[in-house]
């Protein structure tokens, strides 16, 4: 292995996690995921050389593969877009003790329309700040800030129901 | 933070693709073509640009010291092709001066060396 390859795959197992579970946690799909991740690594390594820190390579990366991940997304069409009114109940978890263990709350984020779901796995995944997010999503900061409003009224609402009880 | 924040934090936080997932990448890069060995990138102030930029910056300095000389040296020449007309408008006027105080001073002398005058 080069040097080169050295310091690339470096750069690969520094950012695999994010790349790959911002793909994972809006597709649902690991191998469709890790497929994205790689390719979304290849472009970085013909990249590279324009990218000018590693906060510009970080920033590049996400908004790469949240990117991908929609357009993927859009090309398959597997799922109709809904509007968020339309959003149907995760199937089986009612009988669950705790409706909103990891799985449920996965499936309740999947349900989403595109945008917002990306929208949620950024804030969530990532920790990132509404603007931050426009950024990377290419939509203003107030219309990033509605949605996850709304977003999140509706998941709150959803696993209310499931559960049975408030959440705050 | 509620609780609707954590379950989503907890929920979508980070994982890693499986194991040897960068070795796999590489091994696609290979099989692709993809070079892997270090690309020598030419810096935008590479040393022919310096050079050039170098050449022009001496050829500018030159030029421009050279005009400032010639100017110099002309606006020197004028200012003393102008002293040198006024030391001469100033000598024409103190020769006629003297001209002048010198008829008078002869024309004194005339009146005093006259016969009536003497004891």
């Amino acid at each position: 292995m080069t040097q080169n390859a050295g310091r690339f795959a470096e750069l690969v197992r520094e950012h695999q996690a994010m790349v790959f579970s911002i793909a994972f946690h809006f597709l649902h799909d690991s191998a469709v995921a890790e497929e994205l991740s790689q390719d979304v690594f290849l472009s970085l390594y013909r990249e590279l050389p324009r990218l000018e820190s590693p906060s510009h390579v970080k920033f590049w990366l996400r908004k790469v593969i949240s990117h991908r991940a929609m357009d993927y997304m859009r090309t398959i069409r597997r799922r109709r877009e809904l509007a968020l009114e339309q959003i149907p109940e995760p199937i089986g978890d009612a009988k669950l003790a705790d409706p909103l263990l990891e799985a449920s709350v996965r499936k309740l984020v999947a349900s989403l329309p595109h945008q917002a779901r990306m929208i949620v796995v950024l804030r969530y995944q990532e920790d990132m700040e509404p603007h931050e997010i426009g950024k990377v999503v290419g939509l203003p900061t107030a219309t990033v800030k509605s949605r996850l409003h709304r977003s999140l009224a509706v998941l709150r609402g959803k696993a209310e129901r499931l559960m049975g009880g408030p959440i705050r | 933070m509620n609780q609707m924040d954590e379950k989503l934090k907890r929920a979508l936080r980070r994982r890693n693709p499986s194991t040897g997932f960068a070795d796999r990448l590489l091994a696609r890069m290979a099989v692709d073509g993809i070079d892997m060995t270090p690309r020598i990138e030419r810096p935008k102030w590479s040393w022919p640009t310096l050079r050039w930029a170098a050449i022009v910056t001496v050829i500018a300095i030159t030029v421009t010291g050279i005009s400032y000389r010639v100017h110099v040296h002309r606006s020197q020449e004028a200012e003393a092709r102008i002293a040198k007309q006024q030391v001469m408008l100033a000598l024409r006027i103190t020769g006629a001066k003297l001209r002048i105080a010198r008829d008078k001073v002869k024309a004194v002398g005339g009146e005093q060396t006259t016969p009536g005058d003497t004891l």
